[in-house]
């Protein structure tokens, strides 16, 4: 059996003002305590039969800052991991930094531990943007860590970029794109800002401090970017996955192609054997649960409905869309079976939807609006 | 206690508010009719809904025992009319089944609109008027001004007005010397062939309809078989009695008595209120007078939210028409709101009150369509036709004329606002009759009004631009030629047949634009443009878009987020079952409810 490995590392020196993953202020002896319950994890998620002598196709450390890691913590983690499963050296390892965090030695370090997939979260170039989003790194600092994993020789890094902010316009967006494309980067990850619930964005959204553009000027900025990166030989494989030929995230794909995933740490979901679940969204919870031997997991309790429902939503959000074959072959029913026939003619009619024999995948225009397609096609 | 002097039957009548169901409490408490256990606050308003609102809206009839100073014992028919303008007919044959009626006036607000109009009733009836002030302690009471507008009104004398208080208990026993004294007893032969009014009808889920009658002539007895004159059914009379809290059975029912009959009749409606019962044995040779068969004068598509409900709201209207003989239902469907009933109603407050019980009772989403009166079209073909419902209005080209209900009201408002009630005439199309002064700062306007025009906000217009001292009153209807017309709204082009109305020429083209603005409001943007329009024929008179949705995907979508994005879309799912499709655009629920609220 094959498996993704998500680790979620949970510590930050600073809050982000958009950001609304799981994370602690980064502290040396909580970052130990961590370590150490993930040791216990990995161990006792071994022991699972389910998942017993798998094989590890991709690693993603995602967070949090993982580039604060602890080499040695992690260097010993690691070594724990391959006498649990079987982990080549050549998959693909990302790492998630934080521009102003990461140093060439670390860099180094991570490099000989077969990290080979830096991603840079450098979001944009502008310092007023930078600023709205409460990022600690400078443009300086994101031109200087994509000069150190150049140096280092990693073929394959990530950028992030965001669009959509406050205030911003789309010659600011393209400004902060011709400035990333000089970097030639192999991977751009070009998302929207989403507000999420409970941010302090949210909060200076809500109390009108400050307005978000409307869905015209989202829809020229993403056009616009779609189109600069497609002039310099990047291609969409999904809505907000940006790709030199070759560089596509084997990890995300996973995701969205329904591949197993193990994912370890605070708030890290699985999915092994059509079962998802999830753990505790609390370090302290965590460690405390680990420490007494119980993995911190809860289940999400859906079945074969769902895992269809998923299947199209992901599906539909890749520029592949979803083969007719596999979606036939993992559930045993044609895929038409589960799409509201009207909407799918109306879908079809109108240009958004397109049914090629193979594939049943959206246009461009349906890209934009895939949301809204899956919430009318889901029967 | 057969005998007929010691009978007396009466009602209460009054303007809403001015204390009706409380002096009848006062009554029951001071004959000791039921023990304090049994005195609920208001007993005689009985379903949850009356009390709410404070209204009643089934009459009752309850036997009060009284022992005068006189020593005799009388026995007390007290019939409880319903309050509200909707249902005039039933108050009128409830007053047909007495000789009296005590007439309350609120000594702070003085004689209104509907004081005047159940007078008016109960004076057709010949009753005798028994004038009462009550709540003289308030402390804004105006006690003798209002007994001077009594005994004007009435041309009694100022010590024929009886002042009470039936909070506080004060003159109640004054009041029930009065009925004794001035209200007569009932005259009728007991030999005769039998004679009962039915002057309303209840539901027993165990038993039955439960008609209470007033037996005009003859005799009524347990085990009789009975025939009614408006149906020719006949029944046997499994028991009479009269009522208490409950019912209490009795041999036999004789003239001039008020009681209740059992006869295992199925439903409410086979027994038509102002119907007459006689014996099949010795059967009178004609019915009383005065039944009038009941129209509904309002009508409205009744449509579950979600389609499948359509059978559980067939079964909820039959259960309620067992009781409510004034409900009519017939299926339609619409193109936008699937199948449901084109439902009429005696009026706004009846429709109100049915879409509540459908909601509280049992548990229906109901989308309603704008209610509208019953029109008249006369087609150049000479052939005329009644339309309830907009859908079937014929084209423009085979219309001659079109005819409406109009209704002649009377407004009861201190004088300073008569400007107020001009101006609000003149918006609802009201054609002004006349001015009466009832003292010197007080006035009654008679006017006509198209009755579609003052059925649905009039109430609240005419309340909030007289601060709240304007009463309304008007009778029943009668059909006269207006410049009406059919305005369709098109969504896409298509008509949204639910969202069509029958208005006044004059009126359209604000309510087509109001309500393409709420409509723009409240459909959500979607894939495609949305065109809605208001039209006439084929000219379109307004026109709004709701903007097609330019970017809806999420930026995100990892291993963690899946789960969250799948829920969401369940819900939105959910909710999806709740829009109404119509051709590639969703219309929410509350779009239809919207029309609903644009003001007149």
């Amino acid at each position: 059996m094959q498996l993704g490995l998500y680790v979620h590392f949970p510590f930050c020196t600073n809050t982000c003002s958009y950001c609304d993953f799981y994370k602690e202020r980064y502290e040396q002896t909580l970052e130990k305590q961590f370590f150490h319950a993930l040791r216990i994890e990995t161990e006792l998620a071994a022991d699972d039969s389910a998942i017993q002598n798998a094989e590890i196709v991709s690693i993603f450390i995602g967070g949090g800052t993982p580039s604060l890691v602890n080499p040695d913590l992690f260097a010993d983690w690691l070594s724990l991991l391959k006498r649990h499963f079987v982990v080549g050296d050549t998959i693909e390892f990302t790492i998630e930094c934080n521009p102003e965090s990461v140093t060439l030695t670390q860099m180094q370090v991570m490099r000989e531990l077969c990290v080979n997939r830096p991603v840079f979260g450098i979001q944009s170039f502008n310092t007023d943007t930078l600023q709205l989003l409460d990022r600690k790194h400078n443009p300086f600092h994101s031109q200087r860590a994509i000069y150190y994993a150049n140096a280092l020789g990693f073929r394959n890094f990530g950028v992030d970029l965001i669009f959509g902010l406050p205030g911003q316009t789309s010659k600011m967006l393209a400004k902060d794109l011709d400035q990333l494309l000089d970097l030639n980067p192999p991977h751009i990850s070009f998302y929207q800002l989403t507000v999420e619930e409970g941010t302090p964005l949210a909060r200076r959204v809500a109390n009108g401090e400050i307005a978000l553009p409307d869905q015209e000027l989202l829809l020229a900025m993403y056009r616009g970017g779609v189109e600069q990166m497609s002039d310099f030989g990047y291609h969409r494989y999904e809505v907000s996955s940006f790709a030199q030929p070759g560089f596509e995230c084997k990890h995300n794909l996973r995701y969205w192609e329904g591949g197993d995933f193990l994912g370890l740490g605070p708030s890290a979901h699985s999915f092994i054997q059509d079962q998802r679940f999830a753990n505790c969204a609390d370090v302290h919870t965590y460690i405390s649960s680990l420490q007494s031997g119980k993995l911190p997991r809860v289940i999400d309790k859906s079945g074969n409905e769902e895992r269809m429902t998923e299947a199209i939503m992901l599906g539909l959000r890749m520029s592949q869309g979803i083969s007719r074959s596999a979606f036939a072959k993992r559930f045993g029913v044609p895929i038409e079976e589960k799409l509201d026939r009207e909407q799918f003619n109306i879908l079809v009619e109108s240009g958004h939807l397109i049914p090629d024999k193979g594939n049943l995948r959206l246009s461009d225009e349906g890209i934009y609006l895939a949301d809204e397609i899956t919430r009318r096609l889901i029967k | 206690m057969s005998n007929l002097k010691q009978i007396r039957n009466f009602s209460i009548i009054a303007h809403i508010d001015h204390g009706k169901s409380t002096l009848a409490d006062r009554l029951l408490q001071e004959t000791k009719t039921l023990t304090d256990r049994q005195m609920r606050a208001q007993v005689l308003d009985s379903m949850d809904l009356e009390r709410e609102r404070g209204i009643t809206i089934k009459a009752h009839a309850i036997r009060l025992n009284y022992k005068a100073s006189d020593g005799v014992i009388y026995q007390f028919n007290l019939i409880d009319t319903p309050g509200h303008v909707d249902f005039t007919y039933e108050v009128s044959r409830s007053l047909a089944a007495c000789e009296g009626a005590v007439l309350v006036v609120d000594a702070s607000q003085g004689i209104e609109a509907q004081t005047l109009s159940n007078l008016y009733l109960a004076m057709e009836n010949d009753l005798e008027i028994l004038p009462v002030v009550n709540k003289i302690d308030l402390p804004n009471a105006q006690t003798q001004q209002v007994v001077e507008e009594l005994t004007d009104l009435l041309g009694c004398s100022d010590s024929d007005v009886i002042r009470c208080s039936a909070k506080l208990g004060i003159g109640i026993t004054e009041l029930l010397e009065a009925i004794v004294h001035v209200i007569p007893p009932p005259s009728g032969d007991p030999d005769a062939p039998l004679q009962a009014m039915v002057f309303d009808s209840i539901f027993d889920s165990y038993r039955g309809a439960m008609p209470l009658v007033r037996i005009v002539n003859g005799t009524l007895h347990t085990g009789d078989r009975i025939k009614f004159f408006s149906t020719n059914k006949t029944y046997e009379a499994d028991e009479v009695g009269y009522l208490r809290l409950g019912q209490i059975p009795q041999e036999k029912l004789r003239a001039g008595d008020v009681g209740y009959l059992f006869a295992s009749i199925k439903q409410v409606g086979d027994t038509r209120i102002g119907d007459t019962i006689t014996s099949v044995a010795n059967p009178a040779k004609e019915p009383l007078p005065g039944f009038v068969d009941v129209k509904p004068m309002v009508f409205s598509g009744l449509y579950p939210a979600i389609a499948e409900d359509f059978t559980q709201l067939r079964e909820a209207l039959e259960k309620l028409k067992l009781n409510d003989a004034s409900l009519v239902f017939t299926p339609e469907s619409s193109t936008a709101l699937g199948f449901g009933f084109r439902v009429g109603f005696l009026g706004l407050l009846h429709m109100e009150i049915i879409t509540e019980r459908l909601s509280r009772e049992y548990g229906q989403t109901i989308i309603n369509t704008v209610p509208n009166v019953e029109y008249h079209i006369h087609k150049t073909n000479g052939e005329m036709v009644v339309v309830d419902n907009p859908a079937f209005m014929p084209p423009a080209a085979e219309i001659e004329y079109v005819e409406e209900p109009y209704v002649d009201a009377q407004i009861i408002v201190p004088s300073e606002y008569i400007g107020a009630i001009m101006k609000l005439g003149v918006e609802r199309r009201g054609e002004y009759k006349t001015t009466e002064y009832l003292s010197t700062n007080r006035a009654s306007l008679t006017y006509s009004f198209p009755l579609s025009e003052i059925i649905f906000d009039f109430y609240d217009k005419l309340k909030s631009s007289t601060r709240g001292y304007a009463s309304l009153d008007y009778g029943l209807p009668y059909y006269r030629r207006s410049n009406l017309v059919k305005l369709d709204i098109l969504v896409n082009g298509d008509p949204v047949d639910a969202l069509s109305v029958i208005i006044h020429r004059e009126k359209a083209y604000y309510w087509g634009r109001a309500l393409n603005e709420k409509l723009r409001q409240l459909i959500p943007r979607q894939m495609y443009e949305v065109v809605i329009q208001a039209a006439i024929g084929s000219k379109i008179i307004s026109r709004a878009t709701v903007k097609p949705m330019r970017k809806n995907v999420t930026a995100k979508c990892y291993g963690g987020d899946i789960t969250r994005k799948r829920k969401l879309l369940e819900r939105q799912k959910e909710g999806k079952k709740r829009m109404k499709q119509f051709g590639t655009v969703e219309i929410p629920q509350e779009a239809f409810l919207a029309a609903l609220k644009i003001e007149r």
